[in-house]
């Protein structure tokens, strides 16, 4: 038993020890998710908040709605969202810790603690470039895209539904606003790198 | 010397004898009997019961001990037996990933300051809103440039980790004399300037309440992390310059890399707990 947990002192016949985070638990993978994570919790937490919906307001759009001031906030992190394509499955797992940590701070309540789920599965389709292989033959990164703002616009407008008792039409579209506008800026970006193969290696 | 080597090999190829289950089992049996033994004399139900259990608790361990220490030598002699016959410690590390040891650390780590927040909201939970009315507000500018001095040392550091795999010794040096100097700003601000400004305008000290206290506690233990990673990753970026890592041997520098990140997670946690109130909800 001691043998199998790795107890035992150093000796030749201890390199026969596996080690038991080979191959997912490597410090590039490590530093990508601290990374992601890092970014999108600060790119939260640091800067202003930018309420989508008070810049429909100034733009004149009836699409105000009494919500919650940070619920429609556009979020800096979401600029990351198409960059899932090359650095892979840590960025998911770093993105969504960084929600789940700028989500303890919102206003909104305990069920903000639910969002870093939506945004997990949003993440995964990213990830994947859609649901490869069932509704797709090749991965997509733009279908990818569509589905994660489409999966954490939902939740966002049912959780603003659900607190405010707005018509979900317009909330939703406010939603969907609050992710276009980064994950656009994001997607040049990551055009640009992808580009300049700045990141050779995709990352498992 | 071989006679003895080759018995200590025998021995270990033998688990059943050496490492027998009874250990572990003896071992959960006498920790049961211990907090038995102090539950019997702190409620009251029997102080003699009590004491005899803790004794039987401190002879077992005793004797657990005695036929442990014992085989120290064994395995002493034969780990300098591997170094001397030119093994290396370093090659146990598998390259590419983070090594056992450096996983168990991050782990133990992990615990260290798990327990530190549960401390924090076991505190705060008696307060019916946190933080409390009379705590300042903090001012956020000074910990969101912090914590983008993390994010930059953290990208140098995977620029060197990424560049050891690849040969690229400048990406090695500098990636990680870059992390170093980040590392020692960081904690300049933290210790430096946050702290004494906080503590001589009067504005936070840790006598001034719970949410003083648990910030300069919080931000102490983390801020005692952030220089043992410092000291760490200044040893690295020594023995880069000095050409001791290459693309197979490099266990030290994916260690040290690895706790830096680890102590950049914990900052994010802090950032969102004692400047924004994280959690605040559940009050």
């Amino acid at each position: 038993m001691a043998r199998r947990f790795g107890l035992l002192p150093v000796s030749s016949e201890n390199q026969s020890i596996k080690n038991p985070f080979a191959g997912w638990f490597t410090t590039g993978n490590f530093g990508i998710f601290v990374i992601c994570a890092g970014i999108y919790a600060a790119g939260s937490l640091g800067l202003p908040e930018v309420s989508v919906v008070s810049i429909t307001e100034q733009l004149g759009l009836s699409i105000a709605l009494n919500t919650p001031s940070d619920l429609f906030i556009i979020m800096p992190g979401v600029l990351l969202v198409p960059f899932i394509a090359l650095f892979g499955f840590p960025a998911v797992i770093g993105i969504t810790l960084g929600h789940l940590v700028i989500s303890t701070t919102s206003v909104v309540g305990s069920i903000a603690l639910f969002s870093p789920i939506f945004t997990f599965i949003g993440l995964a389709t990213v990830r994947y470039g859609g649901i490869t292989g069932i509704f797709l033959k090749k991965p997509n990164i733009l279908v990818g895209i569509a589905g994660y703002v489409m999966i954490t616009s939902v939740w966002l407008s049912y959780v603003a539904v659900s607190l405010t008792g707005v018509g979900f039409g317009s909330v939703l579209l406010v939603a969907i606003l609050s992710k276009i506008f980064p994950i656009s800026v994001g997607f040049i970006f990551y055009l640009i790198v992808n580009r300049l193969g700045l990141f050779s290696k995709t990352s498992s | 010397m071989a006679n003895n080597s080759d018995q200590t090999q025998n021995d270990l190829h033998n688990p059943n004898e050496i490492y027998p289950y009874w250990p572990a089992i003896i071992g959960v049996t006498a920790g049961a009997l211990f907090i038995a033994g102090i539950i019997m004399i702190i409620k009251g139900v029997s102080a003699m019961l009590g004491a005899l259990f803790v004794l039987l608790f401190v002879l077992l361990i005793l004797a657990f001990s005695y036929q442990e220490v014992n085989r120290w030598p064994k395995v002493t002699e034969e780990s300098w037996g591997i170094l001397k016959s030119g093994g290396k410690t370093g090659e146990f590390h598998e390259v590419g990933s983070i090594g056992f040891p450096t996983a168990l650390f991050i782990f133990s780590e992990i615990a260290f300051f798990g327990g530190a927040f549960a401390a924090y909201f076991f505190l705060r939970s008696s307060y019916a809103i946190w933080p409390p009315l009379d705590a300042p507000h903090l001012d956020v500018l000074i910990p969101s440039v912090q914590t983008a001095v993390l994010i930059v040392s953290s990208i140098l550091i995977e620029w060197s980790t990424a560049s050891v795999k690849r040969g690229n010794d400048f990406g090695v040096k500098y990636g990680f004399l870059g992390a170093t100097i980040l590392g020692a700003v960081f904690f300049v601000i933290q210790m430096g300037y946050e702290w004494p400004r906080l503590i001589s305008s009067g504005e936070l000290t840790p006598t001034s309440g719970l949410f003083g206290a648990s910030f300069f506690l919080l931000t102490g233990i983390h801020g005692t992390h952030v220089l043992a990673g410092f000291l760490a990753n200044a040893i690295v970026t020594m023995k880069a310059f000095k050409g001791h890592f290459n693309q197979k041997d490099h266990g030290f520098l994916e260690a040290a890399g690895t706790y830096w990140h680890f102590v950049h997670i914990v900052w994010l946690f802090l950032f969102a707990f004692l400047w924004q109130g994280g959690l605040g909800f559940f009050q």
